[in-house]
Formats: structure tokens, sequence, C-alpha cells
């Protein structure tokens, strides 16, 4: 009596396991599915620029100070020299935006007056204020080669976190 | 061997050495569970920075100790918000009770003079940075340098230059354990009550001042001489220095002090010395005081020098020429 009673407890035991490995292969199954299905392009552009910002923030991680600043500089230049102009528009500090440069169509004329197509930057100098950096950078005009053609600028760099900032530069 | 028999070889198997199998299964679970955290934390990486606003600069194994940071925090930034804004007298009340005394001489419009060249505006930014931290008697007293900038993020300093202005602002606890700030470059007073004197002269050396980078004597002088009796008037090298443990330094003062015979009168010597420097001053030495039989001074009435042959006669025949010292050692 015993016996048969332990024998029909591991029959229950053993049919529970079955119940929960396919139940198990079914969620699997139907996440594999719905997880490929319906993805758009912003979907594939949110995720690339969550794994862009993964990879900066890692590598950013790995930088002193100084060479932070001049990664946030240089992303900046990058989009003026790529025609971003929303893009480097969304790096600047509000109360400068309203200084200077209170709607992006102003802000791109004036980067396409004053900025080279295609510049160099060399970075002289920086300068530490509490939690804002200063720095002395000088734009070449590495199309023109002229050494004349040089325009030096502040630019005045906040880090709330890495790859978070905000910036303003000296107008010219 | 049928299915059945399996099964019962199992059960019994399971039964046997179910003491070591629930081990075997916790261990298991203990080194999935580990592995499954660690696997799904997110680390968030840091940015590094060397600012370090509570560690010393002067020393960096010497940083304020963390229950007093934040207190220290919110008295600078408050200080500075109510200076932004013009309410001056809020801000000269958060000041000690001696600071107000001896930095601003309890008037406070010496302390708005003072402070808004600092922060002449709304849009004035500030940083801190520990600077050093001293004892001065039995309290420990931690300096910090702020820093005061325009909003150069708001300018991205366009048709400027960059400049700041600075001033020391410092923090102690007071008997009944408060946070007592001090601001104006001002550190501490001391009533030193030190005195020296001869028959000629008595030299009372009543309190000094000490600012973070000065320390400002006043000194009362009795001439108990008929005679006039010549402190200082540059005729002589080094005429009053304040003696440090391996150094000297002269007065920043130019002015002559020439005593009236019988006259009783009360200056002040500042000496350039920064509170954290480590040495230690010892003595105010007046080392050419001269008793006079005749003085005529460094330059005649229509204010022409005076010839160095007739000062050095004088000085020749004065009655008693020495140096006296006063000790300001605390």
């Amino acid at each position: 009596m015993k016996k048969k009673k332990s024998t029909s407890k591991a029959n229950i035991v053993l049919i529970l396991v079955v119940m929960i490995f396919v139940f198990t292969i079914v969620i699997i199954n139907h996440r594999l599915k719905t997880n490929h299905q319906n993805i758009t392009n912003q979907d594939i552009q949110v995720v690339y620029d969550q794994m862009h910002n993964e990879i900066a923030v890692n590598q950013l991680a790995e930088m002193d100070e100084s060479s932070r600043m001049q990664y946030y500089v240089s992303e900046f230049i990058e989009a003026i020299e790529n025609n971003q102009y929303e893009k480097a528009y969304t790096m600047l500090y509000d109360d400068f935006k309203t200084n200077y440069f209170p709607s992006i169509n102003e802000f791109e004329s004036y980067c396409k007056e004053t900025f080279p197509k295609m510049f160099s930057v060399t970075y002289e100098n920086i300068e530490r204020n509490g939690d804002i950096y200063i720095m002395w950078v000088k734009c070449n005009d590495a199309l023109s080669g002229k050494k004349n053609a040089a325009v030096s600028f502040n630019f005045v760099v906040k880090e709330n976190n890495l790859n978070d900032f905000v910036l303003s530069f000296s107008v010219k | 061997m049928q299915f059945t028999d399996i099964r019962l070889k199992m059960i019994r198997l399971v039964k046997k050495y179910k003491k070591i199998l629930f081990i075997i299964v916790l261990v298991w679970g203990i080194i999935f569970f580990v592995n499954y955290y660690i696997g799904h934390r997110k680390v968030v990486p840091k940015a590094t920075t060397t600012y370090e606003p509570h560690t010393s600069i002067m020393s960096s194994s010497s940083s304020t100790p963390s229950s007093m940071t934040s207190e220290i925090e919110q008295k600078i930034h408050n200080y500075v918000e109510y200076c932004k804004v013009g309410d001056f007298d809020e801000a000269y009340k958060m000041l000690s009770e001696e600071c107000r005394e001896y930095a601003f001489k309890n008037n406070v419009n010496e302390f708005v003079a003072y402070i808004y060249d600092k922060i002449p505006s709304e849009s004035i930014q500030y940083s801190i940075q520990s600077y050093s931290n001293i004892k001065v008697g039995n309290k420990k007293v931690y300096i910090y340098e702020v820093k005061y900038t325009p909003d150069y993020l708001a300018t991205g300093l366009t048709n400027e230059t960059y400049s700041y202005a600075t001033e020391k602002i410092s923090f102690y606890r007071d008997d009944d354990k408060n946070l007592q700030m001090i601001a104006g470059n001002y550190i501490y007073h001391n009533d030193i009550k030190s005195i020296s004197e001869n028959e000629y002269l008595k030299i009372d050396v009543v309190d000094k001042v000490v600012n973070y980078s000065i320390e400002k004597y006043t000194v009362k002088f009795t001439n108990r001489s008929n005679n006039i009796i010549v402190i200082a008037d540059g005729a002589e090298e080094n005429e009053v220095v304040l003696s440090l443990n391996n150094e000297t330094r002269k007065r920043a003062e130019t002015e002559t002090i020439v005593l009236e015979p019988n006259q009783v009168a009360e200056y002040e010597f500042t000496f350039s010395k920064f509170v954290d420097d480590g040495d230690i001053a010892n003595d105010l030495l007046f080392s050419s005081i001269r008793v006079m039989e005749q003085y005529s001074g460094m330059k005649d009435k229509q204010g022409n020098d005076i010839d160095h042959e007739t000062i050095q006669s004088e000085i020749d025949n004065a009655i008693a020429k020495f140096s006296m010292q006063v000790a300001v050692k605390e």
C-alpha cells in the first residue's frame, strides 16, 4: 500500500517536470518569434544608438578628464563638419543658445560662415573650474593649408556624466 | 528492466542520499544565482576626475571630515547666493562674530565693499577647493578657496578673457560644536599682550590679526624719555622685522615711526606670511631704535631729502641706540 503511494507521487512529479519543460519551450519559442516580428528601422536606429553610446561610455571611462573633454569637443566639431547641425545644436548649453543662437537656423548659418568645410583641431590648453572645463582650441583649415587661416576658439564644457555633456564656445 | 523498476530504484536512491542531494542542489542553486547576478549586474562606468573639493591641495593626505562636507557646501552655497542677489546683510550674518569684528570692523558696508568686487552680479558662478587645514589653539580650521567666475558656460568666453576672483573661506567647530564660517581671507585673531620695555621706551604688542597670507600686528609705543625716539624712518636697514624660525620678514608699510617726547602712539605692522606655511612667528624685532639729541627727519619742510651727512651725524650723536625684541610666539 505504502509502495503504491510513493510510486504515484513519483508519477505526479514526473508529469510536473514534463509540463514545466514543455511550457518553457513554448515561451522561448514565442519570445523568439515576437523578437523578430515588426522590427522597424527606427527600432534598429535606437538599438544602434544605444550600442554606440554604450561603446562610447566604456571608452570614455578609460580616459582622463582632458582626453574626455577633447572627445566632446571633437564630437561637436565632427557634427558640424558632417553638416549635422541639429546634432551639434543639441550639444549646446541652453543659456548659451538663448544668448547667441535662439534658433537652429541662426546656428546653421553661423557655422557655414565661420567654420571651414574641413578642419583640423589643435588643443592648446585646458583649465578646470569646479565641474566646468575651459579649453583653448585652434581650428585649422585643412583644405587651404594656410597657417594664418587658423581660428582660435574657447570651448567651455560641462560633463554631467560619461558621454552626457553640454558645451559652449566663443562666438566670433 | 521495466520503467517501474527504474523509477523505484531512483526513488530509493533519492531517499537514501537525500541529505547529500539536498546539499548538491543547494550549492548548485547558489552557483546558479551568483552566476546569474554577475551576468546581469549592470556596472555603470564612472567618470574619473581629479577634482576632489574636500581634499586639501596643500597636503593631499588631509581631507575635511565627511561629517562636515555637506554642511560646508551648503553654507558656501547660501553665502554666495545671498551675495548674488544683493542680500548682503544675510551673507554678513552668516560670518562668525570674530570675523565680522576683525575682518570687517563690525561694519556691513566694509563687507559689501569687499564682496561686491568678487560677486558683482547674479550670474557669477563659483567652485570650491579645500586649500589647507591648520590648528589654531585647540580648534582645527578648514580653509577653502572659493573661485568666482562669470558664467562662462552661458557665454563661451565670447568677447571675454578668462579671469576669476578668489577668497579664502574657512570653517571650524566652536566649543558648542556649531560650524563657524569666516570669510574675507581672515583666519583668526590673538590678543598677544606681550611687552618689552626699558628706561626710554615701552613696546606693547596689543594683538595680531592673521589673514591667509598676512599677519597684522597692533603695537603701542610709549616714549618714556624727553627726547624724540625714532623707531623706523628708513635710515637703517631692517628697522622692523618679524622673526620666524628660519628667516625674517620685512614690514609692508613704509611710513616713518617717530615718537615725540613722552608720546604714546599705536601703529599697525603688516608682514607677509602664509598661515599654512608651517613656519612660526617668534618675535617682533625693532633693530635700530634711536633716542635722538637732535632729529631733522629724512626730509625738510619743502619735501627735499636731508643730506646723508646730517642724518649720519645725528645718528652718531644719538643719546642711545638699541634694539628691542617682543615675543609674539603663540
